[in-house]
């Protein structure tokens, strides 16, 4: 017996860490045709890629993997010479996706944020189980990708299992 | 288990934070024109009031954003501060 | 006849057997523990702690302070009260604090001591001679129940929840409270400690709405668990309520059958504290005898589990509450003696009932003996008309009754004493804590309703601003007799023993003699006497021990006050608390992308800094430590080794005042240095002493990447961050942290150039790649960056390359120089490979008091710069001046002898200018290279010192070393240089 539940690691995709203010924000929102999400929690949901805001001039653009060195090299470019930071940070990272019907039943026992204030297509950070993640709904209350820093991606694959309701 | 109101995410448990210390302590601007007793306080002195205190805490776990907040050390009560420069 | 044929919540269909003190008995699903031993005629559950004097059950709830037993079927868990264990079959339980049994404990000859033992004896006996000599002896005699043998094998959860209005307590206010606040949309979470809800309404034959009340509890929590924005939780004890309004609970038994125990962390915007009241004793020579019960727990007793604790009752009060109850013994065939009443004048309401009844009531009359040592034979009272004494089994008394006002006064929430109902009552508000009901000291039902009412009906107008939606109309309920308290107090000298705290064996006496001896304060009476200070917390017995004191001191309650309440208001399992971070969770482990590889290769596995799980060496079949060490530094030294340097933190920094943040981080300057270049920092604290070291390259004008120690890295970057975001907000600088993104394999050794050079690659590796140069490129392919920085002193090649390739390139090094036996290192060996060198480690030989110039690090210190963090502080040392500990090398006379890091540095014997302690040692360990003890060591003016000898004291051996250069091998660093 365990939570309903599907736990599965991500892969094949690509996380861009973008910084900057205003000015150069709006040199990449030329480069890609988009407006970039500006408030809290929010995110540009698209086809070819994702635009995550993490704070006011802090933002990850997600993509598959092998878009990942040409999106990096068209927002370098684009910041050229301005004081921005344009960082492959894929790697820093480890996805997983958490869905079914008891997913909240799995996060609530490692993230204490309150995850009734956030709807579909939204993002956030924030402590889970001692080591930070960084989460985006894909749909409220089912279906939740997160990210944490890739050195705890074994410890929190165990975390998983164990939340769910798996003895290993 | 405090609730801190971080101005970018929202309130959340103090545990996602990191308490820098009283935000009226500043760097010398010139620490070289600060007298050895100056300069001993700076490092290792604190008002530490019993009442309102004005604090910096990091949100290290969400935004990564370092705001300041007014807290009550008896009661706990939490004042967000507004950010002069926004 | 004890249990009743009829009634109950019992279920006779299903007995169950269990065992009590190693005798077999038979209860009934629904039963407790102590029910079941009720029903069997068990009269005897334990032994006091102090007297092992023989006790019975006292109450039915969790406020029970006799009935501990050791839970021997479920864990062996110690200390549990039987009134909230729900009997399972085959459950065993056995009393604490008792041998050989419960009946006859040989231990009881305390009771004949007692004299010895009043009140804080502990501090004034005992005294002569060796503590340790006592110590043996009260060890076997204190205590309750033992540990556990066996590992807990329960899972346990820790969940954290958020709510709009959190209600503590089903009973029926709590109900009513649910039902207003659920009405109007708001998230609602119940909690409630009992298997089923309904409070006191359980125990008791009330009427709601014309209808029993037990039928208006199932409707309305029926429908209110439906409701999507409900979450209602039986079994489920709320602990303790914390600041901004978080409530801890325990949920005792989930439906989730994996787990034995959640625990809650709940956020709320308002708490409804609906805990209600716990009736207390009534304080009398021989209170505490088996078959001495409290009013309301017998009825309990009988009404819920038909379990009938005896066949002839007298029932002794101050209040009112007991003349409810006589309909209940005599539907139960119980004969009542009698009621005696210590008021002079109950109301007409009260002896109406009594008359009722036929139960004849003496009033103004006072116990002054319970004839009976293992049951009760009679009982002696004394009233106008002279002394008495009759016949009964058992005993119920009444003393009125306690709110319970935990949770509130966790929040911080103040407590008044309401003389009416004699109770310590909530005052002044803290928090968002609401109290309604008992714990508010609202004991009439219909008073409670209301009060559920209008308190729920404000919870929302205050959180929302406006009122518009219809409140639910409050319940009517039949009338009921007021309540009436007087309370009068035993008279002082009382024969024979009184008990006010029946954990701790705490008697009027001792109250009398810890107030004759000058505590005046309650909080020290509570100590003195530890009243309040057992697993019970003092629920029934602490108003008790306030009246007493106030009494004795001539002041009133109110100003005598209550003690200090803290969580948690029931004991909490540590498996609850612990949750899932336990065994192979118990701390956030962290990994490179070699960590698989270094344990599939034989590893020895150990935490290092930052939680992570390093390699400390790798062991060949036959060998112990020092053979790999040896085996390793030998290969770093003379062919090729390869150590995983991946958890060292790395710092992008980007933006034009880039060059001038890190000059003023570091102690020399980076702003100078060449794109394509590294450089070795040093970074102080803002108190002059080593905070951290590492190499800094220069990726572009405005790009640079930091590395720093593992264990360093996440106070580096905070100290970064702040003065970024708080102090020097001018300087446009960004930083990243890309730790985890790179991988690091060091190729080490003379041979180093040669294995790197079998690789397919466009970077040059000849002598124009220079010390501390870098060098983007590809490896067989693989993207990296290679940079010659050295931490074992020999020619070194760090190859960085991103996460996702490493384990690739780490095996195809591995392949490469499987020809000249490339050597996988452990952290063991390259600590010592960094002791041979005398590479500073400010982990190590900083210490927190040393700054650069005491470890010969001045040649990094450009104290020509304008500033930077740790100058001011250096400034200071130097004017300051004075005897300062530098850090040196030492090196024992006896080559072999063992030295531990931190022994002590002793003046040697010759010495006769010096004494005391000199220093200590901050690294030993057996050189390989050098085939002798070295170690690096912090010594008052060690500096000046080199050739003196001092002594090495540790815990285990001593020895007489010589100082020398912190620097055994290689000291002008040639090799690493080549």
């Amino acid at each position: 017996m365990s939570y309903q539940v599907e736990v599965s690691s991500l892969a094949h995709y690509a996380l861009i860490n973008l910084r900057g203010e205003t000015q150069v924000t709006t040199n990449w929102e030329a480069v890609l045709d988009v407006t970039f999400p500006k408030s809290a929690h929010t995110a540009l949901i698209s086809r070819a890629f994702s635009i995550l805001s993490l704070a006011s001039d802090h933002w990850w653009v997600r993509t598959a993997l092998k878009n990942e060195d040409e999106l990096f090299h068209r927002l370098s470019e684009a910041v050229s010479g301005e004081h921005a930071a344009v960082t492959v940070v894929t790697d820093h990272f480890q996805g997983f996706s958490i869905k079914g019907p008891d997913a909240v039943a799995v996060l609530r026992q490692g993230f204490s944020l309150d995850l009734r204030r956030l709807e579909s297509g939204q993002c956030t950070r924030g402590g889970f189980a001692r080591c930070g993640a960084t989460l985006q709904v894909v749909e409220s209350g089912r279906a939740y990708e997160l990210f944490v820093e890739a050195s705890y991606s074994e410890y929190v694959e165990r975390w998983l299992k164990m939340a769910q309701g798996h003895t290993f | 288990m405090l609730e801190i109101p971080c101005p970018w995410c929202g309130p959340r448990n103090e545990t996602e934070f990191v308490c820098a210390g009283e935000a009226d302590r500043k760097r010398p601007a010139n620490p070289e024109a600060e007298t050895e007793e100056a300069w001993a306080d700076y490092l290792f002195n604190t008002t530490n009031p019993k009442g309102v205190v004005r604090e910096w805490w990091w949100h290290v776990s969400g935004c990564t954003r370092w705001f300041q907040i007014d807290r009550d050390t008896v009661t706990h009560e939490i004042t967000p501060v507004k950010d002069p420069s926004k | 006849m004890t249990r009743l044929a009829n009634g109950g919540v019992i279920d006779r269909q299903r007995p169950l057997r269990f065992t009590f003190n190693g005798k077999r008995y038979q209860g009934y699903e629904g039963d407790t523990l102590a029910s079941a031993l009720v029903a069997n005629d068990v009269l005897i559950v334990g032994r006091s702690f102090k007297y092992h004097r023989p006790r019975g059950l006292l109450t039915c709830g969790p406020e029970e302070p006799n009935a501990l037993v050791q839970l021997v079927s479920d864990g062996d868990q110690p200390n549990l009260r039987a009134t909230e264990i729900p009997l399972r079959e085959d459950l065993e339980a056995r009393s604490v604090n008792c041998w050989p049994s419960a009946k006859f404990d040989l231990r009881a000859i305390n009771s004949v001591l007692a004299p010895l033992f009043p009140a804080g004896f502990y501090y004034k006996t005992f005294m002569a001679g060796r503590w340790d000599f006592y110590s043996r002896f009260i060890r076997q005699a204190a205590g309750l129940g033992h540990s556990p043998k066996e590992r807990d094998q329960g899972r346990y959860e820790r969940v954290n929840h958020h709510a709009d209005v959190l209600i503590v307590g089903a009973g029926p206010s709590g109900i009513q409270a649910a039902r207003v606040s659920a009405e109007t949309g708001h998230d609602v979470m119940v909690l409630d400690m009992q298997e089923s809800p309904g409070g006191h309404l359980l125990f008791h034959p009330r009427q709601i709405d014309g209808r029993a009340a037990s039928d208006w509890v199932s409707r309305e929590v029926g429908e209110l668990q439906a409701r999507e924005n409900v979450t209602w939780l039986q079994s489920t004890t709320a602990t303790g309520y914390y600041d901004h309004n978080m409530v801890i609970a325990v949920q005792h038994e989930p439906a989730e059958s994996w787990l034995k125990e959640r625990l809650w962390h709940i956020r709320a915007s308002k708490v409804v504290i609906a805990t209600g009241a716990v009736e207390r004793p009534l304080i009398f020579p021989g209170n505490d005898r088996p078959g001495v019960m409290l009013a309301d727990a017998a009825v309990r007793y009988i009404r819920r589990f038909a379990a009938v604790p005896g066949k002839r009752v007298l029932i002794y009060t101050n209040n009112s509450t007991p003349y409810a109850h006589l309909e209940t013994f005599k539907t139960a065939g119980i004969e009542i003696q009698s009621i005696l009443d210590l008021r002079k004048s109950p109301s007409e309401a009260e002896l109406s009932l009594a008359r009722n009844s036929e139960v004849p009531v003496i009033v103004d009359a006072r116990i002054t003996g319970v004839q009976g040592r293992s049951g009760v034979k009679g009982v002696t009272y004394q009233n106008g008309a002279g002394t008495k004494t009759v016949r009964c089994d058992f005993v119920c008394h009444s003393g009125g009754w306690n709110p319970l006002i935990h949770l509130y006064s966790h929040a911080g929430g103040r407590s008044r004493f309401e003389q009416a109902s004699a109770a310590f009552v909530p005052g002044e508000r803290a928090q968002g804590a609401y109290p309604i009901g008992g714990a508010n000291g609202t004991f009439s039902l219909a008073e409670g309703l209301k009060e559920a009412t209008d308190v729920a009906n404000t919870l929302f107008c205050e959180s929302v601003g406006n009122s518009a939606w219809s409140t639910p109309a409050t319940p009517a309920t039949e009338d009921e007799v007021a309540y009436r308290i007087d309370q009068i107090w035993p008279e002082k000298g009382l024969k024979g023993k009184a008990f006010v705290d029946f954990q701790n064996d705490v008697t009027t006496a001792d109250i009398a003699l810890a107030v004759r001896e000058n505590f005046q304060s309650i909080e020290h009476v509570k100590r003195y006497t530890t009243a309040g200070m057992a697993v019970d917390q003092g629920k029934i017995g602490n108003p008790n021990v306030i009246g007493l004191v106030s009494r004795e001191l001539g002041e009133e309650q109110s100003s005598v006050g209550t003690t200090t309440f803290r969580p948690p208001f029931a004991p909490v399992s540590f498996g609850a608390i612990g949750g899932s971070e336990r065994g192979p969770l118990i701390i956030p482990a962290r990994t490179t992308p070699m960590t698989a590889w270094n344990i599939e290769n034989g590893a020895a596995m150990d935490e290092a800094g930052a939680n992570f799980r390093r390699p400390f060496f790798f062991p060949r079949p036959g060998e112990v430590m020092e053979d790999a060490v040896a085996r390793e530094a030998a290969a770093v030294r003379t062919s090729c080794g390869i150590y995983d340097g991946s958890p060292l933190g790395t710092f992008e920094l980007q933006g034009p005042d880039t060059g001038e943040l890190l000059n003023r981080l570091y102690t020399n300057r980076f702003d100078n240095l060449p794109v394509g270049r590294g450089r070795f920092g040093l970074m102080l604290r803002e108190d002059g002493r080593l905070f951290d070291d590492g190499v800094t390259f220069r990726v572009d004008q405005n790009r640079y990447l930091m590395s720093c120690g593992t264990g360093a890295a996440g106070p580096v970057y905070a100290h970064i961050d702040r003065l970024l975001q708080t102090e020097w907000t001018d300087l446009n600088v960004y930083l990243v942290n890309v730790s985890a993104a790179w991988a690091t394999m060091c190729v080490c050794g003379p041979l180093a150039r040669v294995v790197l050079g079998k690789l397919e690659s466009d970077i040059a590796l000849d002598p124009t790649f220079q010390f501390l140069d870098f060098r983007d490129g590809a490896l067989e392919g693989i993207n990296v960056r290679v940079a010659r920085v050295s931490y074992t002193g020999e020619l070194s090649f760090e190859v960085n390359v991103a996460r996702r390739s490493a384990l690739k390139l780490w095996k195809i090094l591995m392949e490469a120089g499987k020809e000249f036996d490339i050597t996988p290192v452990g952290s063991e060996t390259s600590g010592v490979l960094r002791i041979e060198k005398g590479f500073i480690s400010p982990g190590h030989e900083g210490d927190n008091i040393t700054n650069p110039f005491d470890a010969g690090m001045g040649w990094i210190v450009d104290m020509t710069k304008s500033d930077f963090i740790g100058k001011r502080s250096l400034l200071r040392d130097i004017k300051l001046g004075g005897e300062r500990q530098h850090v040196v090398g030492l090196l024992p006379d006896d080559e072999r002898a063992p030295v531990a890091d931190g022994s002590a540095l002793l003046p040697a014997q010759e010495s006769n200018s010096r004494s005391g302690f000199q220093g200590h040692v901050t690294a030993a360990c057996f050189s390989p290279t050098l085939k002798r003890t070295i170690a690096l060591a912090l010594l008052k003016d060690g500096q000046n010192r080199h050739g003196e000898k001092v002594v090495i004291s540790g815990l285990e051996n001593s020895c007489v070393a010589t100082v020398t250069e912190p620097a055994f091998y290689d000291p002008k660093g040639e090799r690493m240089r080549a």
